[in-house]
């Protein structure tokens, strides 16, 4: 086949992953796509590298069914996802982790844990990377011997570099995932699982004519079915799956596009099924293409029989496409796995060397993502060099299985950071170590003495093994032996430093400890300043900003809780960008506590609320029932129709419920984390003054607010747990009670109270000046009688007159101590404008009355439900109040009309009108402007008594020397007026 | 008072875990498997275990809302 079709497919190939990523990245491929778990699932099909796709049948030829071992170790981890997946992922996400060397540095706190793993990861992928390097030009040698192997190798190099750097190095932090790649890898998987499949469906139909004929040429050949078999009862079956375990989720690509990629543990659990069901239809046509390879072409590797069957189909589309299959499977491993080394080196070796992150330059971003392209850039050469020292001295599997045994060498550490406390960093750096000296000494050393750079032979197998012993499983036993042992021994022997046990705590137990300390840095600004320092002012900025936005803080947050928490999510931030490590370094450089300052509650409270709510779905048993409770005592306090406002030992709102909101007008949000004397006026002068004096109550206490007095009863009580609790649990409840409508309906009491005493002295005085008074007006109408004298008449007149005023006002007083409620009894159907026009005419009586003009407007249809002689008894109260305030000539008038379900009746005068200070007292009793002895003050107090009863209103509009206007609002009739009713 | 969650048990299927281990270890690693692969099966009979472990697998996760 010409070379330059072989270029042009395979650059049209590549061309279409470009476009794959690049529609993906720019949101053409919509996210519901990127992320859906069939994508998630194909893109963990980077498992299966070109190993798998040629080197496969070379591992069925020489070890049969063995091959399936690096599947099945795989699907029993994949099985164990809630237990070992699942955590993983947890730890991931939780504290924006990207790799290995970043998880295990984040448990093991040890600057030099991520170095370590880092060298550990690059010593064991280069080989496994050259591999595909290998492989893929191989496959392209094989359809075209035009071009040059070594060539051929480096413009394979070149084209992944660059698609790495444009689609892997665009952004540096987790949190903004690849989409990108992810939809490229997951194409590359189907592709690869579809040109695999037909070229075992070619070799079953196109080079045995059929099913049939495979099973008849296995008949007649029966050995190669226990070829197959026979490795298994004698080879490395358990090592190997041992090993494949392991790689499932130690392979740097295999943790890059798990767990750092993945958008939801659904999707993980999904695959705990899929993927493997992916590995196995990948797998069924290994067997027929090993079959129809030792047919075809009996004296070539096995490694190469995919495209040699693909070849003997004569057709070029099916060669190109098995070809395509192939680079697909060697392109997806060399970019994943070079982004995740490639971040390693950039977290754990570059910035803490201080080549880009410890300098304060504005470039801060440019720098670090330059320094992660130089990084893959270095680490495809490395593998390029690998691949020209190593060549063609070691199968396909077996430079496979070395990377698979270096990569186990992490599971020691992984088991210690899900599930062994003691575990400690010296420990896990002694037995990586020791495991990876065994390594190099049984497996890479033999591939150096073949490979001609070491001249001696050693026979390390009967070393370690003893005779017929194979060489995967005494590397895995040995290896995994001195890395365990060593491990178990160095952390016994040693002491992990107090922030590693906390770590094992939030790896293990997902505890997390109290924070402790204050931050020195008083404000966002202040953050932003000291940060600039090292990543210089716009990276410092950004951050910060960011860090403001995912907590929903502004730039003028200052309290103490909310600062603290902001340094943690810095911190976090910072470790999606930086690693775990240089992340703390600088957190705890720049942004230093206050070391003195004991834990807070309110943090405390706040950080355990939001890890609580984080982690609500892990409870389990009496967690779950304990965090239920909590939750429970929660909405106790938090819906307490009293306001609870708990503060620290060093006045820090902790709790501030619904109605300490409503009463104080100032939200939770605001309150809370804050220091109680910051709070707005009038709160942080009461609550703190209430909070440092010794009395535990304070009773109404008054308070402005909202154009309104409203009086508030203050208790406290402190909160003083016992000895085993620590200091920070100490502190104090307050509670606020508002009694502003209590104190109003006390008020009115004591209103009504005093009424009923006037009432009752008033008929009392009445009852006694009543029977006197007769005696003295018939006394004087006697006098008359008694003399003809001017003087002695005049003057009986003048003492009969003064007897009736007595009289008039003893009967008003009367009148005022005998209102009471109107019964149902006295209460009619009436139409208002007769009621009106007898008030009128009753008014008319008056001689004082004739000067004024009067007038009525009310419909005829008007009727209202009331007690027909108190309703004219209040028009007839309200007109002689208005008639005696006009002047001769003016217009006192009577409008009563419908809004809604209610009947206004107006009583309006041009008089001198009421000023404001006397229009709050004219409905007391005995209250009057008038002069003395012109009135008894008890006219408007008896209409206020008769609205009341009837369920109404009034209100006085009043502008003095112009007139006034009462109104009454009364409910209108809702029954139907009798007919008399409307005849005048 | 406590309630009832809404979205189930959310306890890690441990048990199921334990399962599926020892059906793994009885289909790839016990005296019934170098039993069966000495009496020479049909060539595919490995793929039939596997698929049985994943149909396993996905069988223990069905009822699982996830965390």
């Amino acid at each position: 086949m010409s070379a330059w079709i072989v270029l042009f497919a395979s650059l049209s190939y590549l061309a279409l992953l470009f476009l794959l990523a690049w529609l993906a990245e720019r949101g053409t491929i919509p996210l519901s796509v990127a992320r859906h778990p069939i994508t998630y699932t194909l893109s963990l099909g980077v498992y299966a590298t070109s190993w798998s796709y040629y080197g496969s049948v070379g591992l069925a030829q020489g070890g049969g069914f063995l091959y399936l071992t690096i599947y099945l170790g795989l699907t029993v981890a994949m099985a164990m996802t809630p237990v070992l997946l699942q955590p993983i992922l947890r730890l991931v996400r939780d504290y924006q982790l990207s790799s290995l060397a970043d998880l295990f540095a984040f448990r093991y706190r040890k600057n030099r844990v991520g170095a370590w793993v880092t060298a550990a990861m690059l010593l064991g992928s280069i080989p496994y990377l050259s591999l595909q390097i290998r492989a893929a030009t191989q496959s392209v040698q094989m359809l075209t011997a035009d071009i040059a192997l070594d060539t051929l190798a480096a413009a394979f190099c070149i084209v992944l570099t660059i698609f790495a750097v444009l689609f892997g190095a665009r952004h540096l932090t987790p949190r903004d995932q690849h989409e990108g790649l992810v939809v490229a890898i997951a194409f590359e998987s189907a592709v690869k699982l579809l040109a695999l499949l037909s070229v075992g469906a070619f070799a079953i139909y196109g080079v045995f004519g059929g099913y049939g004929g495979m099973e008849q040429w296995l008949e007649k050949t029966p050995e190669a079915l226990d070829a197959l078999y026979e490795p298994v009862q004698e080879g490395p079956w358990l090592s190997l799956m041992v090993l494949s375990f392991c790689a499932a989720f130690l392979l740097p690509r295999q943790f890059h596009m798990m767990f750092t990629e993945n958008h939801s543990s659904r999707s993980l659990r999904i695959a705990s099924w899929a993927f493997p069901l992916y590995l196995l239809l990948l797998n069924l046509p290994i067997i027929p293409i090993l079959w129809a390879g030792q047919n075809i072409a009996p004296g070539m590797s096995a490694d190469l029989y995919v495209m040699a069957v693909s070849l003997a189909a004569e057709n070029p589309w099916l060669s190109l496409f098995a070809l395509i299959g192939g680079m697909s499977a060697a392109s997806a491993m060399m970019i994943v796995a070079t982004l995740s080394l490639s971040s390693m080196v950039l977290n754990h070796w570059l910035a803490p060397a201080g080549m880009t992150a410890p300098q304060a330059q504005d470039n801060f971003y440019r720098a670090l993502l330059w320094s992660k392209r130089v990084s893959i850039f270095f680490i495809i050469l490395c593998a390029y060099g690998f691949y020209l020292v190593i060549e063609d001295n070691a199968g396909l599997a077996q430079m496979g299985l070395i990377s698979f045994v270096a990569v186990a060498q992490l599971l020691p550490g992984m088991i210690g950071l899900l599930f062994w406390q003691r575990a400690n960093s010296d420990g896990f750096l002694l037995g990586l170590v020791g495991g990876f000296a065994m390594w190099f000494v049984i497996l890479i050393v033999p591939l150096l003495v073949n490979s001609d750079i070491l001249n001696q032979q050693i026979d390390l197998r009967a070393i370690f093994g003893g005779e017929g012993s194979d060489i995967w499983t005494v590397a895995t036993f040995w290896t995994l032996t001195v890395n365990s042992l060593l491990m178990i021994l160095g952390s016994y022997a040693t002491r992990a430093s107090a922030e590693e046990t906390e770590a094992a705590e939030l790896c293990i137990h997902q505890a997390a400890r109290p924070l402790t300390g204050t931050v020195l840095a008083l404000s966002p600004h202040q953050f932003t300043q000291q940060l600039e320092q090292v990543m210089g002012p716009s990276a410092a900025e950004k951050e910060v900003r960011s860090a403001l936005a995912e907590m929903q803080l502004d730039w003028q947050e200052s309290r103490p809780t909310e600062l603290r928490l902001l340094r943690e999510r810095i911190e976090l931030n910072l470790s999606g960008l930086l690693g775990p490590t240089l992340a703390r370094l600088i957190v705890n450089d720049r942004l230093q506590l206050h070391v003195e300052t004991h834990a807070a509650l309110s943090d405390s409270f706040k950080r355990l609320e939001m890890r609580l709510e984080n982690s609500r779905n892990r409870l389990r048993g009496a967690e779950r029932e304990l965090d239920e409770m909590r939750r429970y005592h929660r909405d106790v306090l938090q819906e307490l129709p009293i306001g609870v406002c708990s503060l620290d030992t060093n006045g820090t709102i902790v709790i501030w419920n619904i109605t300490m909101t409503s009463i104080s007008g100032i939200p939770s949000a605001a309150a809370l984390g804050r220091a109680v004397d910051t709070l707005e006026a009038p709160w942080g002068r009461l609550l703190n003054d209430f909070a440092s004096t010794d009395t535990g109550h304070l009773f109404k206490q008054r308070v402005h607010r909202d154009s309104k007095t409203h009086s508030y009863n203050f208790h406290k009580s402190s909160i003083e747990t016992s000895a085993a609790m620590p200091e920070a649990r100490n502190g104090l409840v307050i509670l606020v009670e508002d009694r502003t409508d209590v104190d109003l309906l006390e008020a009115e009491l004591a209103h009504t109270e005093r009424l009923a005493s006037i009432g009752r002295f008033a008929a009392g005085v009445a009852h006694e000046i009543g029977n006197p008074l007769t005696g003295i007006d018939s006394l004087a109408q006697n006098l008359a009688y008694e003399s003809d004298a001017e003087i002695v008449i005049s003057t009986g007149d003048n003492i009969v007159k003064q007897t009736r005023r007595i009289n008039e006002i003893v009967k008003s007083l009367l009148a005022f101590s005998r209102r009471e409620i109107s019964s149902e009894a006295h209460r009619s159907n009436f139409a208002l404008h007769l009621c009106i026009n007898e008030a009128l005419e009753l008014i008319k009586l008056d001689p004082a009355t004739r000067p004024i003009n009067l007038s009525r407007e009310c419909s005829s249809d008007l009727f209202i439900n009331a007690d027909r002689q108190k309703i004219l008894q209040m028009i007839v109260n309200l007109l002689s109040n208005a008639c005696a305030a006009s002047d001769a000539g003016s217009d006192v008038k009577v409008i009563a009309y419908l809004v809604e379900d209610n009947c206004i009746i107006e009583v309006t005068d041009q008089g001198a009108g009421i000023d404001t200070l006397a229009r709050g007292s004219i409905f007391e009793p005995f209250y009057t402007t008038k002069a003395v002895g012109q009135g008894t003050g008890l006219g408007l107090s008896l209409v206020h008594s008769i609205v009341e009863e009837h369920a109404g209103r009034i209100n006085v509009e009043s502008t003095p020397g112009v007139g006034s206007c009462f109104r009454i609002t009364l409910p209108k009739s809702t029954t139907e007026p009798p007919m008399e009713n409307f005849r005048a | 008072m406590s309630q009832t969650p809404k979205t189930g048990d959310p306890r890690p299927p441990l048990d199921k875990v334990v399962i599926l281990l020892l059906l793994a270890a009885l289909l790839f690693a016990s005296p019934l498997f170098d039993w069966l692969i000495r009496e020479r099966p049909a060539w595919y009979t490995p793929f039939v275990l596997w698929a049985g472990l994943i149909a396993a697998i996905y069988a223990a996760n069905r009822g699982d809302s996830g965390t």
